[in-house]
């Protein structure tokens, strides 16, 4: 953990160095009391204080033998498919449609994200589309963006 | 208090919140069966679907979830060893010994009992002390409101973690967040960075379905979170209800379980988990035969199930007479309330009596449905164990989508949302704990506005603080919460030369 704590801690340092110079443009006194960059600075300097505190206590810890340098450890390939799936969703959502990106969103990960066969994916897919349908769309009443789909209705004769 | 107690059930036992309460409280015990995804997640992740409903059966439905999961975790704690939730750590250790001598059945049994007696008094509690610490909470003012946050925090950060200081730079990042966009007097911008995605801050729903949602599902995908022989294991459920002996036994942890559980809820920090732990270390103390716990004695189990339910419900106590959460569910409940226009606090009761006390009373209502659920369907709850974490993960990730989404109707908070779940995978990497961060960034704009209206009223002095006794007595609290653990700390790299 001390590696990791010295890699976090340099992160949220240089982070509260940040926030104090975007705080510092605002006003911190007004004529009343305090203004609106009174907050912000002051929990920019307990942010950098306690940045260094991590720093410090990770710097007086022992190195441990066999300390794991990576992050992700187990199964990367993995991780990233659906890190890159999710941004993925959020990125085309609007632009293709729910139906349609859930769709391609489930395929995906199911068959060769989580290697499942083409029967349980195309089982859950439908499900889930049609579940999530009724309850979001016909029960919650939440207007999912249509997309490609609606387009090519329109163009239905 | 018996009229309003009959206008709550009067509310509580109308169908569409019977409906609501029966919702949540099946979707708390499938929760809290299923390691991994937590009541925070599963909240997180429905507080957006409930903008369309009515605030009391929101908060009816969120809040069953609450409580209901404490129930799930002591199935799985009890038939294989694997505590569904945090709160039933503790029952693993007689409740699965005793599930190995053939008595899972005694085990659940008196579990559902002293869980459902536990609410009970705990939704007793509420009803008593509710009103005169509203009234109490009525002479506060912004310095006292200021000092009780920062005390809050500070409390929950040092009993709630292994690392204080870690909890604390989480809290302050949590703040942080909280001052994104515009300031809640003058209206300047803050922290946007020039872009327009921040001028109205970040939403709550994604950042909590991110840090609690999207990150587990991370972890599940890199193959942190294990399901290997879960689905394995045979369960032989016989005898549900306890016998003479088993009540015999019983009657004494639950008793004093009640209390404990109850006012170690109202702490800030402290809620199921700690009374769980706390009521099983008092048992096994106060035993004639302390060293039968943890071979399968029903003492170890009774106490600590009665205790983080009767817990779960002291921590509606300062949410619903100070509007202040003091765990990272009962902020989400707070924006459940907020989302709908409707502040919790001293003023709740005058203002409105029908959903403090339609809410009270739906949790006693719900604590006899867990009851009814639990016991004849405790098979069906453990086949829940069995959907492949293959599939339930991107089902997760798809109603976490849509609840981002339905937030503004806007695709840009599935993107901040994803990106919160990358931050709270790491969070979880680094042993940063998230809920801190979750609670500080809904107290942090409650807290500022109080501070500053403090200074303002006291023409910027810092003594005026001190000088009244209450504001004085939480910042003396606030630091010795954070003094003890500094010192212990220097002491230690002392000791160690």
């Amino acid at each position: 953990m001390r590696r990791r704590d010295l890699i976090s801690g340099s992160a949220f340092l240089v982070l509260a160095i940040l926030l104090f110079f975007q705080a510092k443009k605002l006003t911190l006194w007004g004529e009343l009391g305090p203004a609106e960059g009174f907050f912000p600075m002051g929990l920019s300097l307990v942010f950098a204080g306690l940045s260094v505190l991590i720093l410090i206590q990770a710097l007086l810890k022992p190195v441990e033998a066999g300390e794991r340098v990576g992050i992700i450890d187990l199964n990367r390939k993995k991780f990233f498919a659906y890190v890159g799936l999710f941004f993925g969703f959020g990125i085309l959502f609007p632009i293709v449609g729910y139906t349609l990106i859930l769709a391609a969103f489930l395929v995906i990960i199911l068959r060769w994200v989580e290697k499942q066969s083409w029967k349980i994916t195309i089982l859950v897919t439908i499900l889930l589309i049609g579940g999530s349908n009724l309850l979001f769309v016909g029960i919650l009443k939440i207007s999912m963006p249509e997309g490609l789909l609606s387009s090519a209705f329109s163009l239905w004769p | 208090m018996l009229d309003n107690l009959l206008l709550g059930f009067q509310i509580s036992l109308s169908f569409a919140n019977l409906f609501y309460c029966l919702v949540g409280v099946t979707l708390g015990t499938v929760v809290g069966v299923m390691p991994g995804l937590g009541p925070a997640a599963t909240i997180a992740l429905l507080l957006p679907l409930t903008f369309n409903m009515n605030v009391t059966a929101a908060v009816i439905m969120l809040a069953g979830i609450y409580y209901g999961v404490a129930y799930g975790g002591t199935i799985t704690s009890v038939l294989v060893n694997i505590p569904g939730e945090a709160c039933s750590d503790v029952t693993c250790i007689d409740g699965y010994q005793m599930a190995r001598k053939g008595r899972a059945g005694a085990a659940l049994g008196i579990a559902a009992f002293g869980s459902f007696f536990g609410s009970t008094f705990g939704i007793i509690g509420i009803s008593l002390l509710a009103p005169p610490l509203a009234s109490l909470a009525l002479t506060f003012g912004a310095a006292e409101y200021a000092s009780l946050m920062i005390a809050g925090m500070t409390l929950v950060t040092y009993l709630s973690s292994k690392s204080v200081l870690k909890s604390l730079t989480m809290a302050v990042l949590g703040m942080v967040l909280g001052c994104i966009g515009l300031d809640p007097i003058h209206g300047t911008e803050r922290f946007t960075f020039g872009t327009l995605v921040l001028l109205d801050g970040i939403n709550i729903a994604p950042l909590a379905m991110g840090l609690f949602g999207i990150a587990e599902v991370l972890q599940i995908a890199e193959g942190f979170v294990k399901q290997d022989g879960l689905v394995q294991k045979s369960v032989k459920i016989r005898n549900l209800l306890p016998n003479r002996q088993d009540w015999k036994d019983s009657i004494g942890p639950i008793g004093r379980a009640i209390p404990l559980g109850f006012f170690l809820g109202i702490l800030p920090g402290g809620g199921a988990v700690m009374s769980s732990f706390l009521s099983y270390a008092l048992e096994k103390r106060i035993s004639k035969h302390p060293e039968r716990f943890g071979t399968g004695t029903i003492e170890g189990v009774a106490g600590p199930e009665t205790a983080n339910n009767s817990g779960t419900a002291g921590a509606f106590i300062p949410l619903l007479t100070l509007g202040l959460p003091f765990n990272v569910i009962t902020a989400l409940l707070l924006a459940a309330f907020m989302v709908h226009g409707v502040s919790p606090g001293p003023l709740i009761l005058r203002k409105h009596p029908d959903i403090f006390w339609g809410v009270v009373t739906s949790m006693y209502i719900g604590n006899f449905l867990l009851l009814l659920l639990n016991i004849p369907l405790i098979g069906l709850f453990i086949n829940i164990l069995r959907i492949p974490y293959s599939i339930l993960s991107p089902l997760v990730a798809v109603v976490c989508f849509v609840g981002a989404f339905s937030v503004n109707n806007n695709a840009t908070d599935v993107v901040v949302m994803v990106f919160f779940g990358v931050v709270g995978y790491l969070m979880r990497k680094f042993e940063y704990d998230a809920a801190p961060l979750l609670l500080a960034y809904v107290l942090g704009p409650m807290l500022e506005r109080s501070l500053r209206q403090a200074l303002i009223i006291s023409d910027g002095s810092v003594a005026f603080f001190f000088q009244r006794p209450i504001s004085a007595a939480l910042l003396a609290v606030a630091f010795i919460s954070l003094a003890t653990p500094l010192w212990k700390w220097v002491a230690n790299q002392y000791k160690s030369g």
